[in-house]
């Protein structure tokens, strides 16, 4: 059955591949996006311009701070479903502007929560981030494990809207999934990014900086498995009166779920570099670093509870993935 | 005197590092090979070796490979190694050069590591030479150079102090490749024999040289070059040899015979038979006029007798391995 479904930050990088997938599947979409200039927004207009030659697209620019336009937008368009992806991204930035992630992502957050309770919606889903597992030791991390030891304001906001978001269902039984992605990346990625980054200096020649010399780890997720991870779930949404699984996230109290999407897969960051210059036929500058402040040396994701929920699980090779980016990066820049 | 046994060859993913390996293999020593892959490739490791994509600024790491492995002997060639870009980032390659080498030295202390081997450069010598030899005047032109002098004094200090024999082995101009036709020189980048091999696989061959204007026989540039397959060898050589006698050295590896670029060129002409046509440039900032190698200390200190030394054979290895690219 073809859907009315809201979608916050549909100019971003994960937004704007959800939107399209949902709109090519002939879903009904409204696009709701700040457009803020946290890197080029020329980049969010070109691709709000590819979802506006849909006509089942329409959009609204706002932030979701902005309370009135939130709740106009949402009962006007009466969504099934919202999806909310809008916030603002960056471990790194959030060191430097801890404030802007409070306000957008806490209190941006909670008035979408409010709207999605007001008219009901079928299905809230939100974006977390694998970031919450923050120093956490054992890996791979699931979806149960003790989330207590976040390393950057990025990380604590997306814990903090969990918790929100975990004790509106309780109260208003408001069926709520929360999505834990792990790096994603792909076409159309934020130029903020370690593969966008990489890419562009080493075909400029400019040095690449690698932190704690190399020695990190990361469950690369390519942007398609990403989508597809999404899409499969918006048709289960969670109700409290199933029975639990082992392993189930499913809250005892509300209809309320946590889902790792990840490609369940440990990739050395140096490898990962490796892949890139193979790609690009050329080898880059390497500037190697100490850690910095607030990041994490591992991220892996279990994905048995998508697997179980969806029967879906991610499974792009990062060669692929990179192929594809660097494929779109080429044609984008026209290099 | 110690066997050896078990050898880590740091930056073995390299062009030069995966003819020792080859070598190494073949003489049935156990490897193990650490490479970033920032300059070496994937394709070029051997077969036979245990491989770990590391940096060698990470010390507990390779502390824990040395110890794990019962590593007895190091081969140190793991480098940043473009002159161009060292002069464009300095501490970028004061960092991979000279910090990496300690961070390395750090990790053999207390280990069971008796012979260190390293990969320095004859870009140390003062220009203006023309011959030099061990005892010639030191005073690199290059950061790259600068870098691998301040490295190889770190080793001397840190080897003697640990006892550890040592061998540093200053490379003039490597080039060629390996019969087995697995491995060969893959980065573009100034290497003059890689330029021309690549250039005459093309329809209309150009090729572009720095300088006709230098006080040479032919205004061009003079290069001691030496075959990548002799290079490996004299490494195995060498570790032998100072293993046996417990003794460190410092040794030229070039064959004491100079080649102008106009004569390289001249060579690839007559084996591919085609016309190549040469573009001259103005002088290129830092190259050296001339420099050979007087290679007497080596010639004494391991018998050598080098098998590769033939225009001919050289410049036919490297249009084979560059076959393999087409």
């Amino acid at each position: 059955m073809k859907k009315k479904i809201f979608i916050t930050g549909s100019s971003g990088f994960i937004g704007f591949n959800l939107s399209k997938f949902l709109l090519e599947d002939d879903h009904v979409i409204h696009g709701y996006d700040g457009i803020t200039d946290y890197y080029d927004i020329k980049m969010k207009h070109d691709r709000n311009k590819i979802l506006k030659s849909f006509k089942k697209f329409s959009f609204t620019e706002g932030m979701l701070e902005n309370e009135f336009l939130l709740e106009k937008t949402i009962t006007n368009f009466k969504p099934d479903v919202i999806i909310h992806l809008a916030a603002q991204a960056g471990v790194r930035y959030s060191l430097e502007k801890p404030k802007i992630y409070l306000s957008s992502n806490i209190n941006g957050t909670l008035n979408i929560i409010e709207q999605a309770n007001k008219i009901k919606v079928s299905h809230l889903i939100v974006a977390s981030s694998s970031s919450v597992y923050g120093a956490n030791k054992k890996i791979p991390f699931h979806e149960t494990d003790k989330t207590q030891t976040q390393m950057s304001i990025y990380a604590a906001t997306k814990k903090s809207t969990e918790s929100i978001a975990h004790s509106y269902s309780s109260i208003w039984k408001l069926p709520i999934t929360m999505l834990r992605f792990f790096t994603v990346y792909g076409p159309w990625g934020r130029p903020d990014m370690a593969l966008f980054k990489f890419t562009n200096s080493i075909i400029n020649n400019k040095p690449i900086d690698i932190y704690n010399n190399g020695e990190m780890y990361r469950d690369f997720t390519y942007i398609d498995d990403i989508v597809k991870g999404v899409v499969s779930l918006i048709l289960v949404p969670p109700t409290n009166e199933e029975s639990i699984d082992k392993g189930d996230s499913l809250s005892p109290v509300a209809p309320f779920r946590i889902v790792n999407i990840g490609n369940s897969n440990k990739v050395k960051l140096l490898d990962f570099i490796d892949a890139i210059e193979s790609c690009l036929e050329k080898k880059a500058i390497r500037n190697y670093m100490p850690m910095q402040k607030g990041d994490v040396e591992a991220t892996w994701a279990n994905t048995d509870l998508l697997k179980k929920l969806t029967g879906y699980s991610p499974k792009t090779n990062i060669k692929e993935g990179i192929k594809s980016f660097i494929d779109w990066y080429l044609s984008y820049y026209k290099k | 005197m110690a066997i050896i046994k078990n050898i880590l060859i740091t930056g073995g993913a390299g062009y030069i590092g995966s003819h020792i390996a080859e070598i190494l293999v073949t003489n049935n020593k156990k490897i193990f090979i650490i490479d970033n892959l920032s300059t070496g490739f994937k394709k070029l490791i051997n077969k036979k070796a245990s491989f770990y994509n590391l940096n060698i600024l990470t010390t507990n790491k390779l502390k824990k490979i040395i110890t794990e492995n019962k590593i007895d002997t190091v081969i140190h060639l793991a480098a940043s190694l473009s002159i161009g870009v060292g002069e464009k980032y300095p501490k970028i390659y004061y960092k991979n050069n000279v910090m990496g080498t300690e961070s390395l030295l750090k990790a053999c202390k207390n280990s069971l590591v008796k012979n260190f081997i390293f990969s320095s450069t004859a870009a140390i010598y003062k220009d203006g030479q023309k011959i030099v030899n061990e005892n010639s005047k030191i005073g690199p032109k290059s950061v790259y150079g600068k870098t691998k002098l301040k490295a190889e004094k770190k080793i001397i200090i840190n080897c003697k102090k640990n006892k550890i024999n040592f061998g540093i082995l200053r490379y003039f101009n490597v080039c060629g490749a390996s019969d087995s036709g697995k491995i060969g020189l893959i980065s573009k980048g100034d290497h003059l024999f890689k330029n021309i091999s690549s250039a005459v696989m093309t329809k209309k061959p150009l090729i572009k040289i720095n300088g006709n204007d230098y006080n040479t026989f032919d205004g061009t540039t003079i290069r001691d070059y030496i075959h990548v397959s002799d290079l490996a060898d004299i490494h195995f050589k060498v570790l032998q040899k100072i293993s046996k006698l417990n003794k460190s050295i410092t040794l030229n590896c070039g064959y004491g015979k100079g080649l102008s670029v106009k004569q390289v060129v001249n060579e690839f002409k007559k084996q591919i038979k085609k016309k190549i046509k040469i573009n001259f440039l103005p002088r290129r900032s830092g190259d050296m006029e001339m420099i050979i190698a007087d290679n007497k200390k080596l010639k004494k200190f391991i018998n050598w007798k080098p098998k590769y030394n033939s225009i001919k054979r050289i410049v036919k290895s490297c249009i084979d391995w560059e076959k393999k690219f087409i």
